[in-house]
């Protein structure tokens, strides 16, 4: 057995460790001892479990919040006590309670009746945002995520994020996001734990993330605890309803671009509910007027599905079934097609093995996959598909230990099987196999991370995460000439590996970090640290990301990613948690990115390997937002003043370069204003610097061809114009009937209302006439806007 | 297989350009811009062949980018192609306008297959060299015509193909050239280069018909001008037209410099999908290794084989 496999097993020796250390039950308490309240949280309404809930001790000026299931544990002195229960959006309570002895507590929380009366809200732990050690992480719900002005009427999770500090996009249209200068690759993108590997519906403008299945959004951007791993920049952690356990339910809405269904209910009372969730585009129905008669067979649509269901066995053991399945498909005719998807599911298993000792066993598996074909008949043709497919366990501990301590440990083992190009070419009858071998790979973590109260002004948050990389056989491993940096490197010499040998193998200790002190009750400084290592690499050249980019892990000849980074905060909110704000600095290190040569092929390219580069990153930035939470008028402004840079051998002189993505300033206003019960508008505008781009500085003619060309060898050395918009949206609420559980709504929006065409690339070219015999070609630069008009429409949501 | 993703990508990205022109209302249009300054520098277009006509290597300064009027020849050089031999042709500039030329004798023609060749430019103070050389070419068994019914973005019609196979044995490259009429299809997306019998190495579609795409590609692409002539309404072929196709065998490093050329020209076909520009690099070496001036351009040698015919009535 190779050393790197003892690694392996070393993971799964020290998690099996870990469970049956754990699985003893422990004895009831001696006097004197603390005792445990321990329970769920949950929405009177639906029974679903909330997410995030403060529970706070007046009389030891103690608390905690539930966790991502809706648990929360405190240990503390046996006596009596009022504990609060409060969650912004719901109506609070408090439990007097005399505590002997273990006590379990589930408690139910109303939603605030009306909202729009004048209702004071007095929770008290409100802030959050200042008491808590988190930082650099933005948590959107749902409902705030369904009133912003969308495009086209659609709610979108990704589209919303793009709004908060530190996050920017290359422009509408391209998947993904950016966190504090990191690619979008570099975002774990979770769905109910399982990663989804293409985050696009119909290219970038829409994300497979179901409005109506969703229950939380949360974004880290920074101070990522230990529990995450596996990507440099952000973890999007996205949880699924669990479905209304009360009673059966559902919701829906038609839009332009997608209709939607959700049916939710419990299958036993209180015991098992499960959420269906569907959508579907009907593009082609709308397009099929402009197409010709003669594309019977085309089609233009995407689709998903999402659901969930779980089972509480007993107050211990309660299990979770969700999945996801989407895919966009386009047909040409019998010409040519081209359809891609993710498809996910998650087993969880949640378990107390004691009060103090939650813990969950996720398994999931997750595959993305496209495919392409074109071609008349089978004597030519081309077929071509490519996908990556991961398998993992990921069993995760939470330890409430003391009041002040909530220890997390855990691990992870990944399989990764990754088919980068399975291609078939037919010519005349006679065919030809250019398919990529398979590769495999095996990632595996552990951490331990703590939560401590030091007092009442300092709060730590520390863990450590070593994860481990075995890129393995079978596959056979290549050596590269060292070559020039920027010109492509042949391969030398090449190593054949049986199945499980590794080929290379990687590890790295990851530690995280951060710290509160709290300068008075609506003041806190935040500091936090965390280094992060990522495996796997999306290899993408364009300014938007494909659906053909494929992933390829760390190999032999690709180094893993890695990032440290540094931020500081300072939190303050006023009037009583109305405004909450907050100012951060970050400073981001990254070593190993992948960059390419001039001309590199990335597809179906054995040897994509010596088309590669890697560089250097750095990122730092100013974050500023203020959120008004309360009151009839509510939203947030955000202010990211940041540089984002790559210094790579072989590109732009070897000096340092803006990346593409690089927005010097960036700002954006939400708001949300109640007109009356009825009527409610929301606005966002946008106000971003032109992200750079490479222009041409001369021409020269060959052959009759006009070719531009950079006489300083510079990469993104233009901005292209600001890029600023104005989306507006107004929703009727439907008359509620009395005794009619029916209730609908009417959104209005309007998409760029002053129709500006913010520009997402500028191009040069060849003018396309073709000139007279004899002409000179002229050259030209064309701006490309993605949305030329304002955009108007008109959704129509409905519950039941 | 760069090719069939060229060619997939560009079916698929105006599709989705449709798509999101639909939605979205995009829109391109020609704007001003203001370019940083460049340094002007030596290009030399020296593409050789064995066709008995005269042979040019044009000489030229290179051009503010949308100065593509100006034509600012380099004169007074010394301009030789020598061979593997030891022959040497000399191209003179007779009409002093950076057009170095060489005239066949009679009966002759440029070069031999199987033969290597070096360029070397002399001037402003300045030796430059690049070498190149004859490959076999591929003769064209035929050239077909079919009538077919519209499709995505191709309007029904007069559609024409060649047929050529390629050699035995890896890293044979062609440079497919078709002429309407007598005239150079030279729009850069119809350039149309085959590395074997597909789209780029390590493919390994040798000694194949050539794919499907690439005999495809001799049909022209409308523009978008609504002339009537060459817009979209239009097919490529109208009875009584002539084709002719010419291949140009090219060596290795001149089918990546096309490639790379035709990928910085058409670089918005690609919309949002685009990659960064980058330059096409050049074979014209300075001797002079730490010299600051640099050339841009190519030198290579072809041997061509070529077929027409004459567009008949469907």
């Amino acid at each position: 057995m190779s050393l790197d496999l003892k690694a392996v097993w070393l993971i799964l020796l020290c998690l099996s460790v870990q469970l049956s250390l754990f699985a003893q039950e422990p004895t009831p308490p001696a006097s004197g001892e603390n005792v445990t309240l321990n329970g769920y949280v949950k929405d009177a309404g639906s029974g679903e479990t909330l997410i995030g809930v403060n529970i706070y001790i007046k009389e030891l000026d103690k608390g905690t919040a539930t966790n991502v299931y809706g648990f929360y544990s405190l240990s503390i002195p046996p006596g009596t006590y009022n504990i609060d229960f409060s969650y912004l959006g719901y109506q609070n309570q408090t439990k007097t309670l005399e505590l002997k002895a273990n006590q379990s507590l589930d408690i139910e929380l109303g939603e605030e009746a009306a909202a729009l009366e004048e209702v004071i809200v007095v929770g008290e732990r409100e802030d959050n945002n200042v008491t808590n050690s988190e930082m650099s992480t933005n948590k959107m719900d749902i409902q705030t995520i369904q009133k912003l002005p969308a495009l086209l009427g659609e709610v979108d999770v990704v589209r919303s994020i793009q709004l908060l500090p530190g996050v920017t996009t290359v422009g509408e249209g391209a998947t993904g996001f950016n966190v504090r200068g990191g690619s979008i690759d570099q975002n774990l993108m979770l769905l109910d734990e399982a990663p989804v590997y293409n985050s696009s519906h119909l290219f970038g403008f829409f994300s497979v993330y179901n409005p109506d299945a969703i229950k939380d959004v949360k974004l880290y951007k920074g101070g990522i605890p230990a529990r995450y791993g596996g990507r440099l920049s952000s973890i999007l952690d996205v949880r699924m309803k669990e479905g209304n356990s009360k009673r059966f339910s559902g919701s829906g809405g038609i839009g332009f671009i997608f209709s939607r269904l959700a049916l939710e209910g419990p299958i036993l009372k209180d015991k098992a509910s499960f959420i269906v969730a569907a959508r579907r585009s009907y593009i082609d129905i709308l397009a099929r007027p402009f197409l010709n008669d003669d594309l019977s067979g085309t089609a233009l649509n995407f689709y998903d599905l999402t659901l969930k269901a779980n089972y509480k066995i007993n107050n211990k053991n309660r299990v979770y079934l969700s999945g996801y399945l989407g895919r966009d498909n386009f047909r040409f005719g019998d010409d040519a097609g081209f359809n891609w998807g993710n498809a996910t599911t998650t087993l969880r298993w949640n378990h107390l093995f004691s009060d103090k000792l939650f813990s969950n066993f996720t398994a999931y598996y997750s595959n993305y996959d496209y495919e392409l074909n074109f071609g008349d008949d089978l004597e030519n043709r081309f077929d071509w598909n490519a996908n990556i497919i991961n398998y993992s366990l990921k069993p995760e501990f939470s330890w409430f230990l003391t009041p002040d301590n909530l220890v997390t440990f855990g691990g992870q083992g990944i399989v990764y099987v990754f088919e980068p190009g399975n291609a078939i070419g037919v010519s005349e009858g006679e065919s030809n196999d250019i398919s990529l071998n398979k590769r495999y790979a095996f990632e595996g973590s552990i951490f331990i991370e703590n939560e401590q109260t030091i007092n009442s002004r300092l709060t730590l948050h520390y863990g450590l995460r070593w994860s481990y990389f075995n890129y393995m056989g079978e596959g056979r491993a290549y050596e590269y000439e060292e070559g020039t940096p920027g010109i492509r490197r042949e391969a030398v010499s090449f190593e054949d590996f049986d199945q499980w040998e590794s080929i290379q193998t990687y590890n790295y200790l990851e530690p995280r970090a951060s710290i509160k002190y709290q300068l008075n009750k609506s003041t806190s400084l935040k500091a936090s640290y965390n280094r992060m290592a990522q495996y796997l690499h999306l290899v993408s050249n364009t300014t938007a990301s494909t659906p053909v980019d494929v992933w390829t892990p760390s190999t032999n000849n690709i180094k893993p990613q890695l990032a440290d980074q540094v931020a500081l905060g300072y939190f303050k909110n006023f009037k009583n948690n109305t405004f909450v704000t907050s100012a951060e600095i970050y400073y981001k290190d990254f070593q190993n990115m992948v960059e390419y040569i001039d001309g590199a092929d990335l597809l179906l390219n054995e040897f994509l390997e010596g088309d590669l580069l890697t560089g250097d990153g750095r990122a730092y930035g100013f974050e500023l937002q203020i959120e008004k939470k309360k009151g009839r008028l509510t939203g947030w402004m955000s202010y990211t003043l940041a540089r984002t840079e790559r210094r790579v051998d072989g590109i732009n002189n070897n000096d340092w370069y803006a990346s593409r993505f690089d927005q010097t300033h960036n700002f954006s206003t939400t708001l949300f204003y109640d007109l009356n019960k009825r009527w409610s508008l929301s606005a966002n505008f946008v106000l971003n610097s032109g992200t750079p781009a490479t222009f041409p500085t001369n021409n020269f003619e060959l052959q009759g061809y006009i070719i531009p060309n950079n006489s300083n060898s510079t990469r993104n050395n233009v901005r292209i114009p600001v890029y600023h918009r104005l989306d507006i949206s107004a929703t009727l609420q439907g008359k509620k009937r009395e005794g009619k559980r029916w209730s609908g709504n009417w959104v209005f929006s309007v998409y760029n209302i002053y129709s500006r065409r913010n520009p997402f690339t500028i191009y040069f070219q060849q003018q396309d006439l073709r000139p007279a015999n004899g002409d000179p070609i002229q050259t030209e630069a064309v701006r490309l806007s993605v949305v030329g008009n304002f955009i108007p429409s008109v959704a129509y949501n409905f519950n039941f | 297989m760069s090719i069939y993703k060229t060619i997939n990508t560009s079916k698929i990205t105006s599709f989705a350009a449709l798509l999101i022109v639909l939605l979205f209302a995009s829109c391109t249009d020609v704007i001003d811009v203001e370019l940083q300054e460049g340094e002007v520098q030596l290009s030399v277009d020296a593409w050789i062949n064995d066709k008995a006509e005269t042979q040019v290597v044009r000489l030229r300064l290179s051009r503010p980018y949308f100065d593509t009027q100006s034509i600012d020849p380099v004169t007074g050089a010394s301009v030789v192609i020598t061979d593997n031999e030891g022959s040497a042709f000399v191209f003179t500039d007779v009409n002093n306008d950076g057009d170095y030329t060489w005239e066949p004798p009679n009966g002759q023609t440029f070069g031999e297959i199987g033969n290597s060749y070096t360029l070397a430019i002399e001037t402003d103070g300045q030796r430059y060299t690049a070498t190149s050389s004859m490959n076999r070419v591929v003769t064209i068994d035929s050239i077909t015509q079919e009538f077919r019914d519209a499709e995505l973005g191709d309007v029904e019609g007069i559609y024409a193909e060649f047929f050529a196979r390629d050699f035995e044995g890896l890293d044979d490259c062609y440079w497919i050239k078709t002429f309407k009429n007598g005239r150079f299809l030279n729009k850069p997306q119809e350039l149309n280069i085959a590395y074997d019998a597909g789209f780029s190495a390590g493919a390994e579609v040798d000694g194949l018909i050539f794919i499907p795409p690439i005999r495809d590609a001799i049909n022209r692409i409308p523009d978008g001008a609504d002339d009537a002539v060459d817009d979209s309404d239009v097919p490529p072929w109208a009875p009584g037209d002539s084709i002719f196709v010419e291949i140009h065998s090219i060596p290795v490093d001149a089918f990546t410099f096309l490639e790379q050329a035709r990928r910085q020209m058409t670089i918005g076909d690609a919309g949002i999908f685009a990659e960064p520009l980058a330059n096409v690099p050049t074979n014209i070496i300075n001797e002079d290794a730490n010299s600051t001036e640099k050339a841009l351009g190519y030198f290579c040698v072809s041997a061509v084989s070529s077929l027409g015919r004459r567009i008949e009535e469907e």
